[in-house]
């Protein structure tokens, strides 16, 4: 789901699973390849590292690094611009 | 299904009207919990419920949140159980609760002989209150008349997406209707200050909630953290800012009349800010320890029910006030659905829309104020929590007077 036309996220509406695959809002086939609740983001389109992160058209914080359509967006490469967390970790499968 | 517009309420000597008659029984310091609990206890669903303080050392917003809490309009009798050597002001609220017109009675445990004896004293004044309120007076009450808080806790992915912001149309509707409205949480409007500040009725007051984001921001940094729990991230939040653009959704978009503290009550209707977060340097540790602070506290402003929204899954209800959960997630609706009362994540899963769902909330509170039991009720949930803080009074900038929204 897109929540604003400006946004450079996506998020799902539905629980994935490694393996499942569909199809992106801008083409191509997006392969998932951890376990995600719904309410996850994954990038809509190609983000480079400092660029803003908008969700419902509003700033949600700097991507740290760049990020390819359909790739997972979390405290791995994403960052607060108001107070970082540091505490919440995100192990490379996904989960906490 | 019809939506009442009108029902039975309880009359106040204050004027305001309380959709429960429940008797509340508070005990003054920990110690005299386990009396207040083992009092209430054989009433079972008969509305005697347990609050208090557990602190020894005295301390002005927990004494202020009591004489609230006690002289709410959904409270119709109210049993105080004392140690006796506590510090926390008894005499003063016994009579503050006395001068609201309600019965009230003090057990002080050390000059009643004991557990046992006070125990038994006061199931027997309960019993008697009891007896009473059954055949209290009723008289009709509006949506005009009503007080709403809205909370939000267990938040994840999906809470952004229905249940906040179906809470916020809802919030518009109730407003629209003539209704209170509180919402709180400045602590997850960091990022969103100017357009908080942009919804007040006067440019004084959009400059005291900016200062009141602001304490909030410098608080939880000096808390080490803000508010935030890993159960939110799991559910794909990642940053402070993203989840505050969901909490913040709850509170629709009307016009903001004024800014509260615990223990304040709005001066008129339309939708105000509870600022929860204690004034001054920080002290006391997390202004927030859990979810049920903060609902007592949109109680303690006269709120008749709350509006409890979450992701993850919160079973929570709480005394005094009616909880109605709003439950964000479809995955989690499908394991809780016996605790939560709206299903918001069929939003996601269904073609209904944030408008329908705000529908069946409105007359959910409808509903609950004429009397409904929430899903937290029927199944007993009476959580409540009272902890330590401090607030300097609220300026005359909070709560603009009424001439001031025809200048702006």
């Amino acid at each position: 789901m897109r929540l604003a036309e400006a946004d450079n996220i996506v998020v799902l509406t539905r629980a994935v699973a490694p393996g499942d695959a569909f199809e992106g809002p801008e083409g191509g086939i997006w392969t998932m390849t951890a376990k995600l609740d719904a309410g996850n983001k994954l990038a809509a389109v190609s983000i480079a590292a400092g660029e803003r992160i908008l969700k419902v058209g509003v700033p949600i914080g700097t991507a740290t690094q760049a990020i390819e359509p359909g790739v997972h967006v979390h405290s791995h490469n994403l960052r607060s611009d108001h107070i970082p967390i540091d505490r919440v970790e995100v192990r490379g499968d996904g989960s906490l | 299904m019809t939506v009442p517009s009108e029902w039975l309420a309880y009359p106040r000597a204050d004027g305001r009207k309380g959709i429960r008659n429940v008797v509340a029984v508070a005990y003054l310091v920990e110690c005299a919990h386990h009396v207040a609990r083992e009092i209430a206890a054989p009433f079972g669903d008969d509305g005697v419920h347990v609050i208090g303080f557990p602190g020894c050392y005295p301390n002005k917003y927990a004494s202020r949140m009591l004489e609230s809490l006690c002289t709410h309009p959904n409270v119709g009798a109210v049993l105080l159980v004392s140690l006796g050597c506590e510090s926390l002001p008894r005499a003063d609220l016994h009579a503050a609760v006395a001068a609201s017109g309600r019965p009230v009675e003090t057990l002080v445990i050390q000059d009643r002989g004991g557990t046992r004896s006070t125990v038994a004293a006061g199931r027997d004044w309960v019993k008697a209150q009891l007896f009473g309120l059954h055949g209290a007076e009723r008289v009709a009450m509006s949506i005009d008349e009503l007080v709403v808080g809205t909370v939000c806790g267990g938040s994840d992915g999906t809470s952004g997406l229905t249940a906040n912001p179906a809470v916020g149309r809802a919030f518009d509707r109730l407003v629209g209707a003539g209704a209170t409205c509180i919402f709180e949480e400045t602590l997850e409007m960091v990022g969103l200050e100017e357009h908080v500040a942009a919804r007040a009725i006067t440019a004084d007051l959009g400059e005291e909630l900016r200062r009141s984001i602001a304490k909030a921001e410098r608080y939880s940094v000096a808390m080490g953290y803000p508010s935030f729990a890993t159960g939110n991230a799991t559910g794909g939040l990642t940053t402070i800012e993203e989840k505050s653009l969901g909490a913040y959704s709850k509170s629709g978009t009307a016009a903001v009349q004024g800014l509260i503290k615990p223990g304040d009550l709005p001066e008129r209707r339309g939708l105000y800010l509870l600022d929860v977060v204690p004034d001054g340097d920080a002290r006391w540790g997390f202004p927030n320890i859990n979810d049920n602070v903060e609902i007592a506290e949109l109680i303690s402003c006269g709120s008749h029910l709350i509006l409890f929204t979450t992701g993850r899954g919160s079973v929570v209800g709480s005394a005094i006030a009616p909880v109605i959960k709003v439950c964000a997630n479809p995955d989690t609706y499908a394991r809780l659905s016996e605790d939560m009362d709206v299903d918001a994540g069929r939003i996601l899963t269904t073609d209904s829309t944030l408008s329908d769902v705000a529908g069946e909330i409105c007359e959910q509170v409808a509903t609950v104020a004429a009397g409904g039991l929430t899903a937290s009720e029927a199944l007993g949930h009476r959580e409540f929590v009272l902890g330590y803080k401090s607030f300097e009074p609220i300026g005359p900038a909070c709560h603009p007077a009424p001439l001031a929204m025809a200048q702006t």
